[in-house]
């Protein structure tokens, strides 16, 4: 065992992944066990261990310590696995980093021919300077969530938790929670490793049910039930795009491997028709749209916060929303410049979109929801332009300081026992300091202050969004915009602090509001410094020498450079920073200062405000769109099946024979069936001379035919 | 009808069979259709083994199956005198007519 | 008249009046003690035929095996009331008619099978050796299948046949 994970160093990474798999199936297992022993627990005496030895009724505590405890030794892998891979990648030559750090296995081979081999579907594993880091950034990341949701769950220890919104009373789910929370580490760690698509569908598909899970946990409350469901629907549309990228891509490479793809498309170029190879990335980035919340399958993300706060902050935030950008990244040669572009746009409206609905929501949660939404966009953006190094760092930036500032909401709306209204809120720096430091830390990182992560990637992605728009005026909107909305962002985020942490409680929870445990303040701590730190490098006031873009030119496909524009004066740096400090100003002449009254505002431009309030009204929309024809075509289809019975009638006529209605010719083949047999049941006496009586009879029907046949005739 | 044919032996071969078929459908006794199942496949050992007489491509192939089917039916009666042993123990008779849990 | 002919008749009267015994008889143990006597008839006429490996296996395996095996199962569950059961006259009518029409159809194609195999052919049948040759060579399959055959029904049959406890019993 040991020689064969020290055969190569890439096995590090395996086994890496594979922890939170193994916790999964040891959660899983032993909560099997408990509940099939669970009703002969009076009654057999090994039963009656099993379920006591598993926790009994009170939800299982070492589960939750097993499933953080794998995590951090995922995490501790990864960051062993980082060094050495970066010491390897600076001492040896491609070739043999290669050797080193990607293995591949056949796991199921199709179409095996005399003349031809299989085409085998791989499972593999390929590590670079993209998947090191990322890899690096989720483990940790899930480790300190996995520490903060110790803290966060703690209701759900008790043997019976009262959900206050539901209603209703039912038994903890302390285990469940890190059981599902384990089964998307492993899943969200396998899409980084894989080294070919089909390994990253599945992971993929895996990570968006352990989402619906997670967004459905509170499922006594309806809107969590629906919105799991609308994450989930909203993903397969997507996925349709996906799987629809992939058969192309299968039937004209023969391969899922990444390496394989890229090294045909750049010694022969597409093999496919220019629309088909179009079709495919456009696919493939459906794929992403819907995973990642762009424009126009955004709505899910918003409503996805109904899950607990630390599943908001891991994966609605940090990782699997940023899955999408990873695999547009990662596929990056895929895309013809169409696409790219396509894909810029998209980031585009989707950032501005995101920003401004984030401007007025008063949900604390739904703002940070919003402005994921609006952060994934400029990654995408930034990746359709050229600037794949910009995207995935400010995908790797981002992952920290968001995942802090949902932790601190958590910290914030845990203390102020689940009040989730900003406007409900106020003053809360004495009463939760280091929340509120901490957070501040998040703020000012997102709004890009200089010095903090959130700078270094934001000016990358501005300067390269400047240069690809002076190269190409047409498409100056693509430079306006985020320029706008990084002002915006600065706002909002911190219009989001000062109303939650200055001035006076506005509201009693606000009033009686207490700091949070250890388990839940030490992850902020810690997760503020990456937040600051991570993208440093020297000179510390270069936004261009940031060693971890650096470290992300070397995994760069060949078709993403040329874009990006060194950028002499840099103006766009310059430009962001004062749309961001006229941000922030407003925000404090707003909310600090009341110079100017929100209400006056929202009373002035009541119209925009509403737009705003309702999200664009893309709900209202979509509705209208979609789901209200689909209930009316249902409608419709039910009207021809029953030929419009009323309600009370409906039961019988679900009984009758009608051959002038769809029901009705289904009954006759029913009820008719059930007839027959009713009637031919009779013939089954159980007396073995009958049966023998109508075999003779046949008999003699066979030697009739056979005589007449062959001696008569 | 100086010499001895095949016609004589199929004769007797059919009787033998719709012997073992009255018996079948007029026993009510477990064993007693049994007995009729012997009768009906003695009735076929016949028609093999004069055939393997009278027609020479089968002189060899006749005899093989005539004893295949000696074996088996002495596996069937193993069998079925099992079944019925178990039969009378469930239910403390040999009477077929009792055994209708299964009718419709 | 040949002797084969004289022989053939009486050993063939004997088998059909044993075998009709075999269906009329009222006791059971009376019907089993006639199908004895029809096994036996059989085998004799495979000794007519010149077929005596065959009739020396349907002696021993027959009459020797599966009749003591009957037997043994008569006995077993042999209680008076058992002995006699009947059926009704109806369904002895039914039965009847439809055995004798299938007799006469079977007679009918008996006649047109028979036609032009008035003797026998002149070499002899083979005897034990060549069957002992087919069986391990052409017919091995078959061979095969009913020997794992028959160790399947050993096991089965023991498996069926053996003391259980009755239902209603003492279980765990």
């Amino acid at each position: 065992m040991l020689s064969w994970l020290l055969a190569t160093p890439g096995r590090l990474y395996v086994v890496a992944t594979l922890l939170p798999l193994a916790v999964f199936a040891l959660l899983l297992i032993g909560g099997g066990v408990r509940a099939v022993c669970r009703p002969y627990r009076e009654t057999h005496g090994f039963a009656r261990f099993c379920y006591f030895f598993l926790g009994g009724h009170k939800p299982l505590k070492s589960g939750a310590y097993l499933a953080t405890a794998g995590i951090a030794a995922s995490a501790v892998l990864a960051v062993i696995g980082l060094v050495r891979f970066l010491d390897d990648s600076h001492a040896l030559s491609p070739i043999e980093v290669e050797h080193r750090w990607a293995e591949r296995t056949s796991w199921a081979e199709v179409g095996a021919t005399e003349s031809g081999p299989a085409i085998a579907l791989d499972l593999g594993y390929r590590i670079d300077h993209l998947t090191a880091l990322l890899f690096a950034m989720v483990a940790c990341v899930s480790t300190m969530i996995f520490v903060f949701s110790l803290g966060y769950m703690h209701d759900e220890m008790e043997e019976t938790h009262e959900d206050h919104e539901a209603h209703v009373k039912r038994p903890g789910r302390y285990g469940r929670f890190f059981l599902f929370l384990s089964l998307f580490c492993f899943s969200m760690l396998n899409l980084l490793i894989a080294d070919n698509l089909f390994q990253v569908f599945i992971s993929w598909e895996l990570v968006g049910v352990c989402s619906f899970f997670l967004i459905g946990f509170y499922h006594e409350r309806r809107s969590a039930g629906l919105a799991a469901n609308k994450a989930f629907i909203v993903n397969r549309i997507g996925d349709a795009g996906f799987m629809i990228g992939l058969a192309i891509i299968w039937t004209y490479f023969g391969t899922f491997n990444f390496q394989e793809i890229f090294t045909k498309l750049a010694s022969d170029g597409p093999p496919m028709p220019a629309y088909l190879f179009a079709i495919a990335g456009i696919g493939v980035f459906l794929g992403c749209v819907g995973k990642s919340a762009q424009f126009p399958l955004h709505t899910w993300l918003p409503d996805a916060m109904e899950g607990p706060t630390p599943v908001s902050a891991l994966i609605h935030a940090a990782t699997m929303v940023a899955a999408g950008v990873y695999l547009v990244g990662r596929c990056y040669p895929l895309f013809s410049p169409d696409v790219r572009l396509l894909i810029a746009y998209t980031g585009m409206i989707t950032l501005f979109l995101g920003a401004t609905i984030a401007l007025v929501q008063t949900d604390i949660k739904r703002v940070l929801a919003y402005s994921t939404v609006s952060q994934l966009g400029f990654m995408m953006l930034a990746l359709g332009i050229g600037g794949w190094v910009a995207g995935l760092m400010h995908l790797l930036t981002h992952a920290f300081f968001k995942a802090l500032l949902f932790l601190g909401s958590g910290s914030v709306i845990l203390g102020c026992h689940h009040e989730q209204d900003l406007r409900k809120m106020g003053g809360l720096r004495r009463k939760m300091p280091i929340t509120a430091f901490t957070m501040l830390v998040g703020v000012l990182a997102i709004a890009g202050t200089p010095f903090f992560s959130g700078w270094y990637s934001k000016d990358l992605i501005l300067s390269n969004a400047m240069g690809f728009a002076l190269h190409d005026n047409q498409h100056m909107a693509l430079f306006i915009v985020p320029l706008f909305t990084a002002g915006l962002t600065a706002f909002y985020m911190f219009r989001l602090w000062f109303l939650a942490f200055t001035g006076q409680p506005r509201d009693h929870a606000s009033e009686h509001a207490h700091e949070s445990p250890l388990t839940m303040i030490v992850p902020l701590m810690i997760l503020a410094v990456p937040s600051i730190i991570v993208a440093w490098g020297w000179p510390l006031w270069d936004p261009h020498s940031s060693s971890l873009a650096h470290l992300l030119e070397h995994a760069k496909p060949g078709m993403a450079n040329g874009l990006d524009r060194e950028d002499e004066t840099h103006l766009a740096g310059w430009l962001a920073l004062a749309a961001a400090a006229l941000g922030v100003t407003t925000a404090v002449f707003i909310y600090v200062l009341k110079k100017v009254d929100p209400a006056s505002i929202q009373a002035k431009a009541g119209a925009l405000y509403g737009f705003l309030k309702e999200k664009w009204y893309f709900d209202e929309v979509y509705d209208a769109m979609f789901v209200r024809p689909t209930i009316a075509l249902g409608f419709c289809s039910a009207r021809f099946d029953k030929k419009s019975t009323p309600a009370a009638q409906a039961e019988v006529a679900d009984r009758t024979m009608n051959v002038t209605s769809l029901d009705g010719v289904l009954n006759v083949l029913g009820l008719g069936t059930l007839a027959i047999g009713g009637k031919l049941r009779v013939t089954q006496s159980g007396y073995i001379r009958r049966y023998v009586t109508v075999l003779m009879v046949a008999t003699l029907a066979f030697v009739a035919v056979f005589v007449a046949v062959y001696f008569v005739g | 009808m100086t010499e001895l044919g095949l016609t004589p032996y199929l004769c007797l071969g059919a009787f033998l069979f719709c012997c073992g078929l009255l018996c079948i459908a007029t026993k009510r006794n477990a064993i007693g259709i049994l007995m009729g199942v012997e009768l009906v496949l003695n009735a076929a050992n016949v028609n093999f083994v004069a055939c393997a007489r009278y027609v020479p491509q089968f002189a060899l192939e006749g005899q093989v199956f005539a004893l295949l089917v000696i074996v088996l039916a002495a596996g069937e009666a193993a069998v079925a005198l099992a079944i019925i042993l178990n039969f009378y123990n469930n239910h403390s008779t040999v009477d077929v007519d009792k055994a209708d849990e299964l009718k419709g | 008249m040949s002797l084969d002919v004289v022989l053939f008749t009486a050993i063939a009267s004997a088998i059909a009046f044993s075998a009709l015994a075999v269906v009329f008889s009222r006791n059971i143990v009376r019907s089993a003690l006639w199908l004895l006597f029809t096994l036996i008839g059989v085998s004799l006429l495979y000794f007519l035929l010149g077929a005596e490996f065959v009739g020396a296996t349907q002696l021993i395996v027959y009459v020797g095996g599966t009749m003591v095996l009957v037997v043994f199962g008569v006995m077993l569950t042999a209680q008076q009331q058992f002995l006699k059961i009947r059926i009704r006259p109806q369904e002895w009518l039914v039965a009847g008619i439809l055995a004798s029409a299938l007799f006469v159809l079977l007679v009918t194609t008996s006649f047109h099978l028979g036609e032009g195999k008035n003797s026998p052919p002149a070499e002899p049948m083979p005897g034990s050796g060549p069957l002992g040759v087919g069986f391990l060579t052409q017919y091995l399959l078959p061979f095969e299948i009913i020997s794992v055959h028959l160790l399947v029904v050993l096991i089965g049959a023991a498996y069926l046949a053996r003391a259980k406890r009755r239902p209603g019993g003492n279980r765990d």
